[in-house]
């Protein structure tokens, strides 16, 4: 027996008609008023840097920003280059070939009115305190503009950060 | 470590972690799709890149990454050229134009309220560089979707594959497959060239390069099966002609640019449906793309899931609206077009439920989705959690509308409408085997008992399933394993003597993912009086019994007797060894409705103890029973006393003159109650005769009550 008698006939042409008619209608208006975030995500490595602290100086700075449209999640990567400032150490400084340390703080905020917020904490070996750290920025051209701020020792430094091509994909961690 | 090695670790602790969760959603009733996504969440950011970060980073270091992505890829191919290969047309027919109006407004509902959702979501987790209309494209096309094979799979374990519901619910979802692979593909032209007008070339391309694959490469395909026919196997080299065509076909809807997978589901889907043929290719291929490769693409798709993203409450807000709005769409979108076709509500209601399985299709959707970048990271995560909550809500909730009790009841109707006549049986008799050819003995005994007045014998078999994905899971092939099962039942009964019992037996057999507890469930349902199970000499262990056997008889809410066969039918000469107490009561119960069935078969009860003279040592219960048994039939029972001293040694030594001896679980012949215990072993081995050991678990009712109403009422031709 054939299901498809006129009942069944209208009740399927209008559903198909309404959501084409609904997609048309919804997927103009997103088209012509909604905004989606620009892509600012990936790695800035830190150029020019105000007055860091101390237990940051000599290290590299990286700004890893993972993008979901507003969401910004990430980590800042400070890498040192084996010997940290200020400790004296005959070993670490007669092994040039040793393992730079990493430490990530992670990070998240919102990338809202073309300004990216971020905020996070975590320590850092040879930092007194833990830092609490929040990044004001903006995306000029390449480079990424902004200050940084340690909340907790009330130090605020400007930043130029230049964008680093993506080179293999990121895995654990965010 | 180098490269090499390094994966083949990684591949190791894949499989590994897959098998491992994959096991425990079986244990837990779930599909085993689960346990394996669940895996790779396991081994991603979300778990191990949280707890140990760097061993995480050690063990799946990012340079890794892409040879899992190549491998994953290639298993994608693979599987998805098995799961063309699984659309059989026959799903297509009876129901169709009520399954494509299902399917199609049951996608319709949730794409609409996908595309309205997008509203939402694409200026908060959206990019610009994605257009608004491929997002919103994309996002209600993940909410569309059905997931076939899982789907398959929990109908088939249900027994639902023959139920209407379970033909119009597979035939729904294999509509529903097609429609959403192809709206996808849609999708990913959209997406690719950014707008409707620029799809417009990728997609007729692809409509002719489908009506290519339907007539030319179909025509070709039928050339290749008869060219297996002549031969009668798949040899090296045709298989290779296949793959190749799989391969060609992957690459061509790549150019075209869709994405790979629709290439090898195409390939599968017009490959000629012949039985022998789909099954030597699917069996020679997916043992290794299932095994294999497959986790690797669960495990692809884990790393890539981040639940450490949902970091605020607001982004959990939005996983719980991308949850409802899935849920929602295709449970209200099923049901109504179901109604509106004329389905039962709780059909439609089961319908909805079941649509809802999304699982592993909806994770190679969301996959190529990220690959595009047409979902951002978080909106991957959401829609992997929307998977995973959809996919494990559906058993329960198909539980909860349609339980199993119910379906087997539906089943049983249909098949006494189909059978001769209608029994309203008075005694039932559940018998679970495994092998029917090795059972005639125990059918014979579950004759015996029953007789032929008013009772009933249940010969269950159920069978389990191996994994989800495999060819002998689907329900087509499970179907034919069953009715194989049947056929093998049916001629077992057959040879059963007097041929009068032959009617009352009625074999159940189905699919279960739990052998002792459905056992158990359908022993409930059935309102089985007895279960009687086999037990082979050779499976005798050291103290207990093994596997299944022991497993039914601790989970079996009925009376159980456990048969070891010894001596063949009839057993004209049987002996009860009798203790007082209420597993003898129900050995004696057995003894004596035997003798209703048979009218040479005479009956001694060895007692270990006279307690009260005047009912010989017998419960005065059971002995009031027998007082009113048929002179024809007590005339045929005798009383024995046990000399004192090793009461076992002399039941043994009685049974040298018995063909059967029966007896209950009780320490007096050293047999201990719930596991029969390890001195069975030696009663079992030195037992002359065949043994019956029987485990009271009613504590009310006697066997023998019905046989002697019906003797009352009915005097007997014995």
């Amino acid at each position: 027996m054939s299901h498809f008698n006129l009942k069944t006939l209208s009740f399927y042409a209008v559903a198909i008609g309404s959501v084409l008619l609904l997609f048309k209608v919804v997927s103009t208006y997103g088209e012509t008023k909604l905004n989606a975030a620009a892509d600012i995500d990936g790695s800035y490595q830190f150029a020019s840097v105000g007055n860091l602290p101390d237990c940051l100086q000599g290290k590299q700075l990286n700004l890893n920003i993972e993008q979901s449209g507003i969401y910004l999640f990430g980590n800042l990567k400070l890498t040192s280059s084996g010997v940290s400032p200020g400790v004296d150490d005959d070993r670490a400084a007669q092994a040039p070939a040793q393992p730079k340390s990493v430490v990530k703080i992670p990070l998240s905020g919102d990338f809202e009115n073309k300004q990216i917020i971020m905020s996070g904490k975590g320590n850092v070996p040879g930092c007194d305190a833990e830092l609490q750290l929040a990044i004001q920025g903006q995306r000029e051209q390449e480079n990424l503009v902004g200050q940084i701020k340690d909340t907790a020792a009330q130090t605020e430094v400007p930043f130029v950060a230049k964008y680093q091509e993506p080179k293999a994909e990121a895995v654990a961690g965010h | 470590m180098t490269t090499p090695v390094l994966i083949l670790i990684e591949i190791l602790i894949v499989i590994g972690l897959s098998r491992l969760m994959g096991q425990l959603c079986r244990a837990l009733k779930q599909p085993l799709v689960i346990g394996e996504i669940i895996a790779g969440i396991m081994l991603g950011p979300s778990l191990f890149g949280l707890i140990a970060p760097d061993l995480a980073v050690t063990l799946f270091p990012p340079e890794t990454i892409p040879y899992l992505d190549v491998l994953a890829q290639i298993g994608l191919v693979f599987f998805m050229f098995l799961i063309g290969l699984e659309l059989n047309p026959k799903y297509l027919k009876g129901q169709l134009d009520m399954a494509i109006l299902i399917s199609h407004v049951s996608i319709l509902v949730p794409f609409a309220l996908g595309s309205i959702l997008a509203l939402l979501l694409y200026p908060l987790v959206s990019s610009q560089e994605v257009s608004f209309t491929a997002f919103s494209l994309f996002l209600g096309s993940a909410m569309s979707i059905t997931a076939f094979p899982v789907l398959a799979r929990i109908i088939t374990e249900n027994n639902l594959q023959k139920s209407k519901l379970g033909t119009l619910a597979l035939t729904c979802a294999a509509v529903d497959d097609v429609t959403a692979w192809c709206l996808l593909a849609v999708a990913i032209a959209v997406t690719r060239t950014n707008s409707f007008v620029g799809a417009i070339p990728t997609i007729v391309e692809a409509l002719i390069y489908i009506a290519f694959m339907m007539v030319v490469v179909r025509w070709l395909l039928q050339k290749l099966e008869i060219h297996y026919q002549r031969r009668g196997k798949l040899s090296p080299l045709l298989l290779a002609w296949i793959y190749m065509g799989v391969v060609v076909s992957a690459l061509i809807t790549e150019l075209i640019g869709i994405h790979l997978i629709f290439g090898a589901f195409l390939i599968g889907a017009v490959m000629p449906k012949n039985e022998g043929f789909v099954q030597e290719i699917a069996e020679k291929t997916e043992d290794f793309v299932i095994i294999f490769l497959l986790p690797i693409f669960f495990a692809y798709s884990g790393l890539k899931t981040q639940i450490g993203l949902l970091n605020r409450p607001v982004l959990w807000l939005l996983c719980g609206a991308v949850l409802l709005v899935a849920i929602i769409g295709k449970y209200v979108g099923t049901y109504i077009a179901a109604r509106v076709a004329g389905v039962e509500k709780r059909d439609a209601s089961a319908l909805g439920w079941l649509m809802n399985t999304r699982g592993l299709t909806e994770l190679i959707v969301l996959n190529i989705g990220l690959k595009f970048g047409v979902i951002s990271p978080l909106l991957f995560t959401m829609l992997v959690i929307m998977a995973l909550v959809t996919t494990l809500m559906t058993s329960p909730l198909l539980e909860w509308v349609y339980p199993k009790g119910l379906i087997r009841l539906n089943a049983t109707d249909t098949e006494e409408i189909e059978g001769t006549e209608k029994l309203v049986p008075t005694y039932k008799i559940l018998v679970p085997v495994a092998n029917p050819n090795t059972q005639a003995g125990l059918f014979q005994l579950a004759g015996s008992i029953s007789g032929d007045k008013g009772a009933v014998v249940h010969p269950l078999s159920l069978i389990e399933l191996e994994e989800d994905y495999l060819y002998g899971s689907t329900p087509e092939a499970a179907d034919q394993l069953v009715t194989k099962r049947r056929e093998q039942i049916e001629n077992v009964v057959h040879t059963l003597e007097p041929e009068s019992i032959r009617k009352s037996i009625v074999p159940i057999v189905g699919i279960a993912q739990d052998i002792a507890q459905e056992t158990a469930q359908i022993a409930t349902d059935e309102q089985a009086n007895l279960t009687l199970v086999g037990w082979h000499r050779s499976a005798f262990t050291q103290n207990s019994l093994g596997g299944r056997v022991r497993q039914i008889l601790n989970n079996s809410p009925t009376d159980v007797a456990v048969f070891v066969e010894q001596k063949p039918y009839p057993w004209q000469s049987l002996l009860v060894a009798y203790a007082n107490n209420i597993h003898d009561d129900l050995a004696l119960s057995l003894g004596i409705r035997m003798l209703f069935s048979d009218d040479q078969r005479q009956l001694k009860i060895m007692r270990l103890a006279k307690q009260d003279s005047d009912t010989q040592g017998i419960s005065s219960e059971l002995w009031q029973s027998i007082e009113t048994l048929p002179e024809s039939v007590r005339s045929r029972i005798e009383v024995a006393a046990i000399e004192p001293g090793d009461p076992l040694q002399a039941v043994i030594q009685a049974s040298a003159v018995a063909d059967l001896t029966i007896v209950g679980t009780s320490r007096a012949w050293g047999i201990e109650r719930q596991t029969v215990g390890r001195y069975t072993d030696k009663l079992a081995k030195e037992c002359k005769s065949s043994i019956l050991i029987t485990h009271r678990y009613n504590q009310v009712a006697y066997h023998i009550n019905s046989l002697i109403e019906e003797e009352l009422n009915n005097p007997s031709v014995v």
